[in-house]
């Protein structure tokens, strides 16, 4: 049994370095040279473990224990890993913008109903998790509009010439940093549960309690891991998402930082599990809106179709892998 | 280099441009110019390329945010044109001069002016877009006005001299040297428009 769940364990710890990997909170920093690649990774990886170990557990929780009642024997939580790092790996491979969030929920709840077990399913938690789908980007959207036309007002009024510039400028990226060091925090929570969540209710079976010290090891691990990958691979995608957005001054950079890191924060806190990068995109929108630039709605459409179709394609995968995991392993 | 080392080199070059724009405007029509301020020309260019290269480190290589660090190499590069156009025009100048008709300085006397009164608005324009970006746009403006001016009195010149002159060494420099007025004075525009797009980012 418990070679099993070391075994679990390390492919969630994969999981949780793939997550790492693609974490592309830091690249307004780097971008606008507020930071170095290296200097951003450290700091990014420290708060990743701290937030994974300490709000981690109430989102881990939601998704782990909450959402079902079914407690799911190891070779279902292994079927719920595959599944997602197999979504995950083809949406990269596709250039498809799939959320970790979305796969990981849509694959937890389809084990119950391939169970049959639909009675397990805590709808009261799914219906709050999917609103929080539908508000979070709604609120990164909107709360981005309104801290864009602040900043408009702000620059109109005391801009007179480069100096002010130059000063008004270094104000918002010390700003930036600490928006986005609440990102990195919130994210570590947000993110770990997509790693570590099927393992929470294992662990609490372990431990003989619903917290504690043990139950909070694979959060930890998780965080660790993700921050391996960050600093191993992550510093890639952060350097070309930098260079991306060279063109994304400070003020811009800070309304879209800020209006995520506040998202985010709020529902880590609340033990919601939401999709960072949703928000993230959606929160730009509403800075190229308040800023009148033209917006690619091919793209936006794309995200948009895939974040509703993610849960299903989990479900999908999931059915399939169990199905085939029934006429070949068990 | 920080901001403030960074501002007081675009103040070195923005008083070298007007320097060499001065001295540019006693010399270009000159039939025997003053060989010694045709030597400052140059030597001024080779400090600007100084200056130029510290800049270029700094922006290249130094944690500067790209979104500002972009506009101001721009800058950087036409000011390094306006200075490369000076020391051409004085090399053209020590090549040409003794075939100049001996009243092309007083026939040239306000396309002269032309040239240091736009260097003069580009220097200040430098100096106080730091400032005031409605101040810098009401520069920029003179320095088109003073282009557009100047464009019509070279043409004019050379219709002249065209019509008076009968040997075509003195009118093949003639010809020369105001097209290279024309080139300083189509440079000296182009880096007030670098300032001009900076100021319109921030003015309504």
């Amino acid at each position: 049994m418990e070679d099993l769940i070391i075994l679990l364990t390390s492919i969630s710890l994969l999981l949780a370095v793939a997550i790492g990997a693609n974490d592309e909170t830091f690249a307004p920093v780097i971008g606008s040279k507020r930071l170095t690649v290296n200097q951003s990774v450290i700091v990014g990886s420290v708060l990743l473990i701290i937030g994974a170990s300490t709000l981690g557990f109430r989102v881990a929780k939601t998704v782990g224990s909450d959402l079902t009642e079914a407690t799911y024997t190891i070779p279902q939580v292994l079927t719920i890993l595959l599944s997602v790092s197999f979504l995950l790996i083809l949406g990269s491979m596709k250039g498809l913008p799939l959320s970790t969030t979305h796969t990981m929920v849509g694959s937890t709840i389809a084990m119950s109903l391939i169970l049959g077990r639909s009675d397990a399913i805590q709808m009261s938690v799914v219906l709050k998790i999917i609103s929080s789908w539908v508000i979070s980007p709604i609120l990164g959207f909107v709360g981005s509009f309104l801290l864009m036309k602040v900043i408009f007002r702000i620059k109109r009024a005391y801009i007179k010439g480069l100096d002010d510039v130059d000063r008004l400028e270094m104000i918002f990226a010390n700003g930036l940093l600490v928006a986005v060091c609440i990102t990195a925090f919130s994210r570590g929570a947000n993110d770990v549960s997509n790693a570590v969540a099927p393992l929470v209710p294992l662990y609490q079976e372990l431990a003989g309690a619903e917290d504690g010290f043990l139950v909070r090891v694979p959060l930890f691990l998780g965080g660790l891991l993700m921050a391996v990958g960050l600093i191993i691979i992550g510093r890639r995608v952060l350097i070309t998402l930098g260079n991306d957005i060279v063109e994304l001054s400070p003020t811009t950079a800070v309304a879209v930082q800020l209006s995520t890191a506040i998202v985010t924060t709020t529902s880590a806190s609340l033990g919601i599990p939401i999709s960072g990068t949703h928000v993230l995109v959606s929160a730009f929108l509403g800075v190229a809106v308040a800023a009148k630039s033209a917006i690619n709605k091919r793209t936006v459409g794309k995200i948009a179709v895939s974040a509703m179709g993610t849960p299903f394609a989990a479900a999908l995968v999931t059915f399939l892998f169990w199905n085939l995991a029934l006429l070949t392993i068990l | 280099m920080n901001k403030k080392e960074e501002k007081q080199k675009f103040m070195e070059l923005a008083n070298i441009v007007s320097e060499a724009g001065k001295l540019i405007s006693e010399v270009m029509l000159s039939s025997s110019p003053d060989s010694t301020k045709l030597d400052k020309i140059l030597a001024l260019e080779s400090k600007g390329d100084e200056l130029k290269d510290m800049l270029n480190i700094h922006f290249a290589k130094e944690q500067n945010t790209p979104y500002l660090a972009l506009d101001r190499a721009k800058l950087l590069r036409r000011i390094d044109d306006c200075l490369d156009e000076f020391a051409r025009s004085a090399r053209t100048v020590r090549e040409f001069s003794e075939f100049l008709p001996a009243t092309l300085m007083e026939d040239g006397k306000e396309l002269l002016s032309l040239i240091q009164q736009a260097s003069t608005d580009l220097s200040e324009a430098i100096h106080v877009i730091f400032n005031s970006f409605k101040d810098a746009l009401e520069l920029v403006k003179q320095i088109e006005n003073a282009r557009d001016r100047a464009l019509d009195l070279g043409s004019d010149l050379i219709s002249k001299k065209f019509k008076e002159v009968e040997d075509w060494k003195t009118f093949e420099a003639t010809e020369r040297i105001v097209k290279r007025i024309h080139a300083i004075m189509a440079i000296l525009r182009d880096t007030a428009e670098v300032l001009q797009l900076m100021a319109y980012k921030y003015v309504n």
